[in-house]
């Protein structure tokens, strides 16, 4: 499919990304302006302070923005799902050009013409709103350029924790390895960076050589915030206490399972929101417990360990009855397994498993000499992840297990940039990219059977959702799972359409 | 006796921990006269100056304008009284020339008609018709020009006291004797105190009523022009000789 076509395709759902891209870029540099320049003046006007300003606005600018992200989402206040998280990261990177510009433009002006301000009789305010800022505005605006540039593209990773803009597509684009949905989002997102920098050009360049009077500017500045503000609530609270609002992880099975829970619960006639392709098990659990999720599909297997923390039974019922049980006492609901395991699978690329004759997992040990494996960051974390795998069949790997993104990862294989992968059971790569899946014969993958997880609450407050869930139990295969992946993945239908033609196969409610 | 309007008291001033730019230093300026002060770079005449404005306070000693201890003036009511022209100017270079000269009134709230009638009697007093300037930058002016809107600026409330420092300093011979004369002008005209600064002795005899001699931070002379001429100290007569070198000196 050519990008246009996805465009057309995809033009409600795309003006609404992009007109989310817009506001949130704008909303964090107009926070970050009404921040960073009074900070800017203060730090310009005392020597000490300044320093403190700019050491912390440059410490703020370290922090990688995924982590920035995570430190922020339990945070009351500043924290949870939805654009308030995304606006607080992004203004805090905006921030750092803004202060320094503000401070070097003020620390600029020509002392004799601050000495005959004063010399005039201007008091301190007077000096500062009709000689430093007028003649700082152009340093201040070139500081805004720059961070409004960097925010566009900051801002891709708003989609992370459910904000929206363009990077859902980039996201949604790795998780399918579809390049067309990555440019979807990337090209746009290129354009709206090109189109900033050139029309805060021109202002920059106007302001150097125009009469600016600041104060003018700034109560112009000042009504344009608040417009996007206005604009902003608009376009993010539509949310009524009469909507469900469904989650989901950020790769393919998790966007087409969050279709399917979505779809099912509109056909019972209740309004839904949906936050897909949040960024991990982190997320997606942080959302349920404070409520700004009411239900999202999760793995037996990976409640009990990565979020409960504790040893998983490796019985299919023993699992699902851990996860029940500690799941309850946080207030949320384990309804009916949808059908189908997805395990963690090691793979190798067909060709090879041939040529060495690789059938389980035990086989590796033969080829840990050369063979270099890439895991996901969350496998090389877990504790049911490569630590336990190794132990369990006795690996040792010569190379350091490369980390990357579960996204890239089966190319990653595919390309040869790495030898031995842990993939899902349930993904459709494995067939299209010629992967071939070891055998666990010492059953070290706990079962990974996948279950709705709702808020008591809502069950109770909407029994529609109860029966929408109910419906779907036990209908999803493993291979049915696997075609409806490969639908995404290898065929490029949209996750909707997959999740439609599965609940047309159902009976009606 | 007239009046006097400023007056050093035994005033010390000294930036912390450093050597005192100026030293035990006692001088009047009458109402009305013009009060050169010339000596080399770096004798305290600019430190002087600032002292009667309030942008420093002396370290000792007291500086009174109009009776009244520096001190105790509220810093901005004094500083709208004192007219001040800088060395480099201090024009601000993002307002047009009308709004330079018309800083002062607009601070102290004057009518906007009141403020438009006042910015043309002052450009057209210095020389500069508004018609041609009044909109221009600071950018789009000589530096003879730019030197005269900063004298209108300085007059724009009719201060009582006028400090000047360097203000011809930077200008070449010709363009320097043009302003100097204008300025000769409107100072009869307005018969206001000013308070000079220059290292030209030749530019303090052709201006100023009384003419203080300073180094290193002391008056080591003060007096008529007449006086000076005739003083004894060979510091200052050096100084006096220069003068003697040069033509057109004063009968």
């Amino acid at each position: 499919m050519s990008l246009l076509s996805f465009w057309l395709a995809h033009r409600a759902e795309f003006a609404t990304l992009l007109g989310q891209h817009v506001l949130l870029v704008l909303l964090s540099t107009a926070a970050a302006v009404a921040v960073g320049v009074p900070s800017g003046v203060l730090a310009a006007r005392r020597q000490r302070l300044g320093a403190v300003v700019l050491a912390v606005a440059s410490a703020l600018q370290t922090i990688p923005s995924l982590a920035l992200l995570g430190f922020l989402l339990p945070l009351p206040l500043v924290g949870g799902l939805g654009p308030r998280t995304a606006l607080v990261t992004l203004a805090i990177y905006a921030l750092l050009p803004i202060v320094r510009t503000t401070v070097t433009g003020i620390r600029a002006v020509d002392p004799a013409v601050v000495e005959a301000g004063l010399a005039m009789g201007m008091t301190g305010s007077q000096l500062l709103w009709m000689v430093q800022l007028p003649l700082a505005m152009p340093s201040i605006i070139a500081g805004i350029r720059v961070a409004t540039v960097i925010g566009v593209g900051t801002t891709t990773i708003a989609a992370a924790v459910g904000a929206g803009g363009l990077g859902e597509y980039i996201f949604r684009g790795l998780s399918m390895v579809d390049t067309v949905t990555i440019l979807a989002g990337a090209v746009p997102a290129a354009a709206l960076a090109l189109a900033a920098d050139g029309s805060l050009g021109w202002v920059e360049r106007r302001v150097r050589y125009a009469r600016v009077d600041a104060r003018r500017t700034a109560k112009a500045a000042l009504s344009a915030l608040v417009l996007a503000g206005l604009l902003a609530g608009g376009a993010y609270v539509r949310r009524g206490a009469d909507v469900v609002v469904v989650g989901s992880k950020n790769f393919t099975e998790q966007v087409v399972l969050g279709e399917i829970v979505a779809q099912a619960i509109e056909a019972e006639g209740v309004r839904v929101e949906r936050k897909l392709n949040l960024g991990g098990t982190f997320v997606a659990d942080h959302g349920l417990r404070s409520g700004e999720l009411d239900v999202y599909v999760e793995y037996t297997g990976t409640a009990v360990t990565a979020v409960f923390h504790e040893p998983v039974p490796h019985e299919s019922a023993a699992a699902l009855d851990r996860a029940r049980v500690r799941y309850a006492q946080l207030g949320l609901t384990v309804t009916g397994p949808l059908g189908f395991n997805n395990t963690f699978a090691i793979l190798v690329r067909a060709a090879d498993a041939e040529a060495l004759h690789l059938r389980t997992i035990a086989d590796l040990s033969r080829v840990t000499g050369q063979a270099v494996p890439g895991f996901g960051y969350e496998f090389l974390q877990r504790d049911d992840g490569f630590a336990g795998l190794t132990r369990a069949y006795g690996l040792q790997f010569q190379s350091a297990p490369k980390g990357m993104d579960l996204s890239l990862i089966y190319r990653a294989l595919a390309e040869k940039q790495v030898d031995v992968i842990a993939g899902d059971a349930t993904s459709a790569l494995i067939d299209a990219l010629h992967l071939t899946a070891l055998e666990d014969t010492r059953h070290y993958f706990p079962p990974y059977d996948a279950v709705p997880v709702v808020r008591a609450a809502t069950l109770r407050r909407r029994p529609a959702v109860g029966r929408a869930l109910a419906r779907l139990a036990g209908h999803i295969s493993d291979a049915r799972m696997r075609a409806m992946n490969a639908a995404v993945d290898v065929n490029h239908e949209a996750p909707a359409d997959v999740a439609r033609t599965f609940l047309s196969t159902l009976e009606r409610p | 006796m007239p009046e006097a309007l400023v007056q050093f008291d035994a005033v010390t001033f000294a930036h912390a921990g450093c050597l005192p730019t100026v030293c035990a230093l006692s001088l009047s300026c009458l109402s009305g006269q013009t009060t050169v002060l010339v000596g080399r770079s770096g004798a305290g005449k600019s430190t002087l100056l600032k002292l009667v404005n309030r942008l420093l306070l002396p370290t000792a000693g007291e500086v009174r304008v109009q009776g009244r201890n520096t001190r105790d003036w509220d810093a901005i009511r004094l500083r709208r009284r004192v007219g001040y022209v800088m060395q480099d100017v201090g024009l601000f270079p993002h307002m047009s020339v009308e709004d330079n000269v018309s800083v002062v009134p607009r601070l102290e709230g004057w009518e906007p008609a009141r403020v438009a009638a006042r910015t043309t009697e002052l450009l057209d007093l210095v020389g500069l018709p508004p018609a041609t300037y009044a909109s221009r930058l600071p950018s789009e002016l000589s530096g003879g020009q730019r030197q005269r809107v900063g004298l209108a600026r300085a007059l724009a409330v009719d201060p009582p006291i006028l400090l000047m420092d360097e203000p011809f300093g930077a200008l070449d011979p010709i363009t320097r004797h043009e302003v100097r004369e204008s300025f000769v002008q409107v100072q009869r005209h307005l018969g206001t105190l000013v308070i000079l600064v220059t290292h030209d002795i030749n530019e303090a005899f052709r201006l100023g009523d009384r003419i203080g001699v300073m180094e290193a931070g002391r008056l080591i002379a003060y007096g008529s022009r007449d006086e000076i001429a005739a003083a004894v100290d060979p510091r200052v007569r050096a100084l006096v000789a220069l003068h003697a070198d040069q033509p057109g000196r004063p009968a």
